[in-house]
């Protein structure tokens, strides 16, 4: 099973491995339970930098698509076709946007909202 | 017990010349076969990609490492005659580590003409696609655990071997240490050489993913085979290092040595790559590939 990306893509390359891996999830090419290369092996093969898929498998870990399981490496989740269809980004506008709506309705003008947000982003303990 | 001299000598002058042909002449015939081969079978206006520079360049080079190799063997012979002229006893075991050291220098030089052959070819790549098999590299997919085990078990039998004439005093004099660890740092360095082509980055931007895996399994099998051999062969050597009658029979074993490691180090690459197998198809232009997910 192979996966393409392109270096020349408006997407960056993270992204695109991730929904790489999730469309071959969805597609079945790749079952519940099968390895995956090592971030190392990945890396070298698509010539990009180490922490690019390291970013990308941690992405597909938190989304419950790839499990790392110690030494042994890292596996497909046995549920991960079912949390494809999860999509964060999507989940994260829906809550942004009651939120924002919510604060708009309580008379919260968009500066203090953008100021706030700010705040609390540059906050990274919370 | 007293081995016939001349019997040693015969064997030796017999060992020494399947040397000389092995490496001067056998090895370099088929390695210039082949890259004629590829030549001719597979030209640059059907094969741009296969060329990163015009033809007649690569049959100049041929022809260089064609002269190197003839330019080895006349050294060679010449080194030969200078040490029968030098004294009453050449040291046979210096003549052949001497030759075999002007006889692998071609082979060396075509393989740092190869490597820039394929840093050229990454820069001339254009694609920006890049392409990897989701299929985990394990180490036992390409070396058999059997072949690994019995590389594992005469080094440590070397090991054994080699301290026990030592009366397993390591710091009996400073040569023990140095031995030991220099063996061991070159049977590490086999292992990263597996290691760097299992995981590292491809040479050839163009391979396809069989092609690689048949490049890992021959990397492979050539550094257990050759760890194997050094193994056996510093056993042996460790071992007629102790009984001084034997002597006479060290530049002929050294020299089988470092002819097993032939066969089995170039002599292997080509058996197990062949030119039939390699996808070529690759080195066409505007390839369309259907395998991968987007």
């Amino acid at each position: 099973m192979h996966i393409t990306i392109d270096i020349d893509d408006p997407n960056p390359l993270f992204s695109q491995l991730v929904e790489q891996i999730k469309k071959a999830v969805d597609k079945d090419m790749i079952k519940p339970g099968a390895p995956l290369p090592s971030i190392r092996q990945l890396a070298n093969d698509l010539e990009i930098n180490n922490k690019t898929v390291a970013k990308a498998y941690k992405l597909l870990e938190r989304d419950n698509i790839i499990q790392t399981r110690g030494y042994r490496g890292t596996f497909i989740h046995p549920d991960a076709k079912l949390n494809c269809t999860v999509d964060m980004s999507e989940w994260v506008m829906t809550k942004l946007t009651e939120t924002i709506s919510t604060l708009r309705q309580a008379g919260v003008t968009d500066s203090e909202i953008r100021i706030a947000f700010g705040n609390v982003m540059s906050n990274r303990q919370i | 017990m007293h081995i016939n001299t001349i019997m040693v000598e015969l064997l030796f002058n017999l060992v020494f010349i399947s040397q000389m042909i092995l490496l001067s002449w056998y090895y370099p015939r088929i390695i210039i076969n082949r890259l004629t081969k590829v030549m001719d079978k597979y030209p640059p206006h059907e094969y741009p990609k296969l060329y990163t520079k015009p033809k007649d360049y690569y049959q100049k080079k041929i022809t260089t490492f064609a002269d190197l190799c003839t330019l080895a063997q006349i050294a060679c012979l010449v080194i030969v005659l200078i040490s029968w002229n030098l004294g009453n006893s050449p040291n046979e075991e210096m003549l052949v580590l001497i030759c075999f050291a002007v006889q692998v220098l071609p082979i060396i030089i075509l393989s740092i003409m190869a490597a820039k052959y394929f840093k050229k070819m990454k820069k001339v790549f254009q694609s920006s696609n890049r392409e990897a098999n989701l299929q985990p590299r394990r180490i036992f997919d390409f070396i058999s655990a059997k072949l690994l085990g019995i590389a594992i078990i005469l080094y440590v039998v070397y090991l054994l071997v080699y301290l026990y004439f030592n009366n397993f005093n390591i710091f009996l004099d400073g040569k023990v240490p140095l031995t030991l660890i220099g063996v061991t740092l070159i049977q590490l360095y086999f292992c990263m050489v597996f290691y760097w082509k299992m995981y590292g980055r491809k040479q050839n931007p163009y391979s396809v993913n069989e092609d690689r895996v048949r490049e890992i399994k021959t990397v492979g099998k050539i550094a257990v085979y050759a760890s194997i051999i050094m193994s056996l062969y510093l056993t042996v050597a460790t071992i007629m290092d102790n009984f001084s009658y034997l002597d006479s029979l060290d530049p002929m074993m050294l020299s089988i040595y470092l002819q097993m490691i032939t066969i089995f180090g170039i002599g292997a690459e080509i058996r197990m790559i062949k030119i039939e197998d390699i996808n070529f198809d690759v080195y066409k232009n505007n390839i369309i590939k259907d395998t991968s997910v987007a």
